[in-house]
């Protein structure tokens, strides 16, 4: 679910009702759901619609093998003025990273140490701690930044090695600062599922492709609990991502800005 | 051939457009290691006290160095060891106390050895960098989503934005007991808190912290060097406040305001603002200003304080004694490229600091005295430990590059350099991460300009520096 996170995946607005609605069952009188809706409904799978917070278990494979691995805790809520998904993502492996904060608000991110006391602004393009940072750790409401068009539909095989119907969409961002200028995005055409994404830059780069896979009831619905990354520039670099330890929870307005994350107690 | 060319074109007329991007689609899936693409998917392994009530952080560090040495008529006779070396333990530990209370402890020790030649060297040094209670009742009103905080002990405040330097990081000076590196994030890492009061408001939108950091040592005389003295004389030998306020006023826009004063001295006041600029630039700017003195009356009077300068001796060169208004400032650059190297930039401006013609006249008789090079190096000494530029202008650069070039390789190099004189200090870091709980490192540092030029003025030319680090 993460995985545009690694791109910036996330959702939000409350599209449950439209969600069913929207599904494109034979025979229906309601009118075929435009492709931003479809992407509307895809994101509120990736993503529950209230605050949350989840356990991501990051391996980094090398040439095939697992090299590196990151434990994170991420604390996530929708901004009420744009629908946008903040994050706060705590570092709890490896020993060395341990307390380590990153907080991304939109395009504005703080990397906070404790052992200097100091936040650092960073761009959205830095990735200070491997694979784990910044853009790539945060989800994103797709829906919210980028305008979509149905490019056709395409059967293709799923992170579960499963053919789908799938519905390709194509993304092309709207919004000033996003780390992706236009994403390649299949949906599964029964239930908006999220099957894989593939995100560009803005020089028309290959950067990242996703696979969202293993789909699990997590939060009231079924959701993807693993996503992968595989490096567009060096695809020798395939990144796991692991979800568990789903929760709704509280997260105050207040530990979105720099100076809550001396103050932040994990519990 | 022209036949086969003709078949390929035929068969590709007919197969469905989708199913020849599927096939080129499901090609990305053979990219992923068969270990993952296993069917029964590997548990998540979570440590047992994640998340629980107290965090530690511990490592131990070695690290031998090699200084490299020239001869250097103002910087006088210093003792040059051929080797020095250095074992540091370092422990932060936080733990939750009851429902409304947190302690936080940070302690290092360094055990500096050398080749010998000084017996009167107190190898072991000992720097209690924070031990403080906070206490945070939850009895926030509904308009504040966020909480408040008080804190008790030795805290290590740290303002400004800036990388280089910090004009509004009024709690730096004297603060490091053992410099490990000339890197300022690590200096901001190992450096002694001062003893305080502080509270703390947060709330959505913005933040307000008042603190008050008394006077506990009278600080006459040099700091007290014992292995465990506790460092009062240099954090916290005269009264202090500070009240600071950041609320966001509009998207990307959130300046932080501060209001510092000392003992006997003028209000200072200061500013940081950060902004973006497209993905992959961040622009900031530090400033403080506030009616003080220069920084050469500064190393003097700081000089007849502790008795490195004998109060009857003049200065060989005019001072400038007046109290008035000077700024300080860092405004910097830092930029991301595509494979992650960031680059930031910065100019520094202190106003208290030596202009070029007042940095050639010091420069140019510490050359020609004993006496004058004495003084030389009590100024910059002065700015070395008071952490800001010895001139009034100045440039510092800094790149990072984690996994460079090949996994788990970081590689960090930063340089200073005086316009006025063209010399440069450079330091080069290499961390090698072996493992999640070791790492290796590589250190290099060179000082290059003339004989009457800032970095070409200290005996120490460069270094060599490995390390090994155990994170446990």
């Amino acid at each position: 679910m993460f995985a545009p996170m690694f791109h910036r995946i996330t959702t939000t607005a409350c599209l449950l009702a439209f969600a069913l609605l929207a599904a494109p069952a034979a025979g229906r009188a309601e009118p075929a759901p435009t492709a931003q809706e479809v992407l509307a409904a895809s994101d509120t799978i990736r993503n529950p619609d209230r605050p949350f917070s989840l356990t991501t278990t990051l391996t980094e494979y090398r040439s095939g093998k697992a090299a590196d691995r990151m434990l994170l805790t991420i604390y996530a809520k929708a901004d009420s003025r744009n629908g946008q998904y903040r994050n706060l993502v705590r570092f709890v492996e490896p020993a060395r990273d341990l307390g380590k904060l990153m907080l991304r608000d939109g395009t504005i991110l703080w990397f906070y140490d404790p052992s200097s006391k100091s936040s650092v602004r960073i761009s959205p393009q830095q990735r200070l701690l491997g694979q784990a940072s910044n853009g790539d750790v945060v989800t994103v409401n797709l829906s919210k930044d980028y305008a979509a068009e149905l490019a056709g539909n395409e059967t293709i095989t799923d992170g579960d090695k499963q053919s789908r119907s799938s519905l390709k969409l194509d993304l092309l961002a709207v919004t000033e600062g996003v780390t992706y200028h236009r994403i390649e995005y299949w949906v599964d055409k029964a239930d908006y599922r999220p099957i894989k994404g593939k995100f560009y830059s803005e020089t028309d780069r290959l950067l990242k492709t996703a696979y969202y896979r293993r789909y699990e009831r997590q939060l009231d619905q079924d959701r993807p609990t693993e996503t992968i990354i595989i490096d567009g520039v060096d695809t020798n670099l395939v990144t796991r991502m692991q979800y568990s330890d789903y929760h709704y929870r509280e997260i105050p307005e207040a530990w979105f800005q720099r100076e809550s994350l001396p103050r932040f107690q994990a519990d | 051939m022209r036949a086969s060319v003709l078949l390929i074109a035929a068969v590709a007329a007919v197969v469905p457009a989708s199913v020849r991007a599927q096939s080129a689609e499901d090609a990305d899936l053979d990219l992923i290691p068969d270990a993952i693409m296993a069917p029964t998917p590997d548990a998540p392994a979570v440590p047992a006290a994640f998340g629980g009530d107290t965090r530690t952080n511990l490592y131990l560090e070695i690290a031998p160095q090699a200084p490299l040495w020239r001869s250097s008529a103002i910087a006088g006779s210093t003792e040059q060891p051929d080797w020095r070396s250095r074992a540091s333990l370092d422990l932060r530990l936080e733990t939750r106390l009851g429902e409304d209370w947190k302690a936080t402890f940070a302690d290092r020790m360094d055990l500096v050895f050398r080749d010998g030649r000084d017996p009167e060297w107190n190898d072991l040094r000992n720097s209690l960098k924070e031990a403080y209670l906070t206490w945070s009742p939850d009895w926030s009103p509904t308009w504040i989503s966020g909480g408040h905080y008080l804190d008790l002990g030795r805290v290590n405040v740290r303002n400004g934005v800036a990388q280089g330097f910090n004009p509004t990081d009024w709690f730096k000076a004297d603060s490091v007991i053992v410099r490990t590196s000339e890197d300022p994030s690590v200096l901001r890492e190992i450096r002694l808190g001062t003893v305080m009061a502080r509270g703390q408001t947060v709330w959505d939108g913005g933040s307000a912290t008042a603190l008050f950091a008394p006077k506990l040592a009278n600080g006459d005389g040099t700091p007290n060097m014992s292995a465990f003295a506790p460092g009062f004389d240099r954090t916290n030998r005269q009264n202090r406040g500070l009240v600071k306020t950041a609320v966001r006023i509009a998207e990307d826009f959130s300046p932080e305001l501060l209001l510092f004063k000392a003992d006997a001295e003028p209000v200072q006041i200061g500013a940081n603002l950060t902004r973006g600029i497209g993905d992959s630039v961040i622009a900031y700017a530090e400033w403080a200003g506030g009616r003080s003195h220069g920084l050469v009356e500064r190393a003097f009077r700081n000089g007849r304080r502790t008795g490195s300068l004998r109060p009857s001796t003049p200065s060989v060169l005019p001072v400038d004694t007046e109290l008035r208004f000077r700024s300080q400032a860092a405004l910097g650059l830092s930029w991301t490229s595509a494979i992650n190297l960031t680059v930031s930039l910065e100019y520094h401006y202190n106003g208290a600091g030596l202009d070029r013609g007042e940095w050639r006249s010091w420069t140019d008789r510490a050359a020609l005295s004993a006496a004058a090079a004495s003084q030389f190096r009590l100024i910059t000494g002065h700015a070395r430990e008071a952490q800001e530029p010895v001139t009034r202008d100045s440039l510092f650069v800094r790149a990072s590059w984690p996994d460079a070039v090949v996994d788990d390789l970081d590689l960090t190099a930063l340089a200073r350099l005086n316009p006025y004189d063209g010399s440069v200090f450079g330091q080069f870091d290499a961390a090698w991460y072996l493992s999640n709980i070791w790492t290796a490192g590589l250190t290099l540092t060179a000082s290059v300009g003339d004989g009457k030029s800032e970095y070409g003025i200290p005996a120490q030319k460069g270094s060599v520096q490995v390390r090994l680090v155990r994170y446990f």
